[in-house]
């Protein structure tokens, strides 16, 4: 029936497919097995994903500067400014801080951690599937990275450490699925869940928010920041803009659509936030694993 | 590949290189780039280890066996790339359901038409940067 070429090319095709089969479910078992290959994988790229990162970055970023000129003329102009601006806010704010400082001091407070110590991380690597939003930094367990710690830039929240190896870690960005996060609207201080998504392509990059009470105050430009309710994020960080309200008529929450505060499609260094602890035993901030 | 990246889709180099290999080649070559390309991509990235390259070898499996005698051509390539891209992404929806791993699946048959729109803009780049490489050998070895 079969020639014996045919054979030999079906029964490797076979044992190639039932071999895969066996890695996923290895995998998904979080064998030890799989595991140490990906430990091994992960270190041993780790130099060549650093060195083709710089280089691609160096010529994306040469390439922009070309291209966008006057942009980054006009931008620049426009920081100056701001630098200034916002150099004379931060004397205020040192002002205020340590007038603050002394005020808690007076009234017996305990301070409370304020302050965090964050590790400079680069971008080393990105996933391709269009269905998950992770990526690597060169940053892992030998720097004190754990799973769950915050990831964040100067703009917002990045993510989660979703996994640790010994020079390198992978990053569950807040666009992926798997992500919700305890947030809340700054100005009204309502509450609500802000989740990543790919159920609309429409709204790719973009967060939903969900579960924000009925009569809350909401609208277009809002800010959302974490709200502390989680286990994995602080109070305060910011999250991303409100860009579309809409009411469930089932349900009566609000939902929202948000748009993250950083760019997660250009990111290239992040800052892990290494010595927070959370309050709650147990908090909102989750990962919906399978 | 953070300037490759479209609003979080970045376009699947293993499974163009795979497709060109096989339809270029032979369908053992394509079978062989992406079952090591694609464990060293699932190893590196984030997710199961095994479903994206379950799913692109069994995508050029499919494409060596129906490629006859076919003259390799641009639009060819084109073509069965964003045919491919399809079955791929449904091969990996799939394996995920088999394996009981949660996807919102939603409306992301859109999601899946762009990512076949973005591969097959992205294909003549690889053809052309693998036929180029086939013909530098070639050179070598008729001088040599």
């Amino acid at each position: 029936m079969f020639s014996k070429k045919s054979f030999k090319f079906v029964m490797i095709l076979i044992l190639i497919t039932v071999l895969l089969l066996v890695v996923i479910r290895m995998s998904l078992m979080h064998s030890s097995v799989t595991r140490g290959v990906e430990e091994a994988t992960n270190t041993a790229f780790n130099p060549l994903q650093k060195g083709t990162t710089s280089v691609s970055n160096y010529f994306g970023s040469l390439f922009y500067n070309l291209t966008h000129m006057d942009d980054i003329l006009t931008e620049n102009k426009a920081l100056a400014e701001e630098n200034s601006q916002l150099k004379a806010k931060l004397n205020q704010y040192d002002e205020l801080l340590l007038e603050n400082q002394q005020m808690r001091s007076m009234m017996n407070f305990n301070n409370r951690q304020t302050e965090y110590d964050l590790l400079g991380a680069e971008i080393i690597g990105r996933d391709t599937e269009t269905w998950f939003d992770v990526i690597t930094i060169n940053k892992g367990s030998k720097d004190g990275i754990q799973t769950d710690m915050p990831v964040i830039t100067e703009n917002g929240i990045v993510g989660r450490i979703l996994e640790a190896g010994r020079n390198w870690s992978k990053v569950m960005l807040i666009l992926d699925e798997r992500s919700s996060i305890s947030g809340m609207l700054q100005q009204t201080r309502e509450v609500g869940i802000v989740k990543g998504s790919v159920e609309s392509s429409a709204s790719r990059g973009l967060l939903q928010m969900v579960y924000i009470a009925e009569n809350a105050k909401i609208q277009a430009g809002d800010l959302v920041i974490s709200s502390g309710l989680g286990d994995v994020f602080p109070k305060g960080l910011v999250i991303g803009e409100v860009v579309e309200v809409e009411k469930d008529p089932l349900t009566l929450f609000y939902s929202a659509t948000v748009k993250p505060a950083v760019d997660l499609d250009r990111l290239e260094k992040v800052f892990i936030l290494m010595n927070y602890n959370s309050p709650l035993e147990e908090g909102v901030d989750e990962i919906s694993t399978p | 590949m953070p300037y490759l990246q479209i609003k979080g889709l970045i376009p699947d180099i293993i499974l163009i290189l795979s497709i060109c290999y096989t339809l270029l080649y032979s369908l053992q070559i394509g079978m062989a780039v992406s079952v090591f390309s694609g464990l060293l991509l699932d190893a590196l990235s984030g997710f199961p280890v095994g479903i994206g390259t379950l799913s692109r070898f069994l995508t050029v499996t499919l494409v060596g066996i129906l490629k006859g005698n076919v003259y390799v051509r641009t639009l060819i390539i084109m073509t069965v790339v964003f045919i491919t891209t399809f079955i791929k992404e449904i091969l990996f929806l799939l394996i995920h359901i088999l394996f009981g791993t949660k996807l919102y699946i939603g409306s992301s048959l859109l999601l899946i038409f762009y990512k076949m729109l973005y591969n097959t803009i992205f294909s003549p780049v690889v053809y052309f940067a693998l036929r180029k490489v086939g013909q530098l050998f070639h050179e070598q070895d008729q001088r040599g």
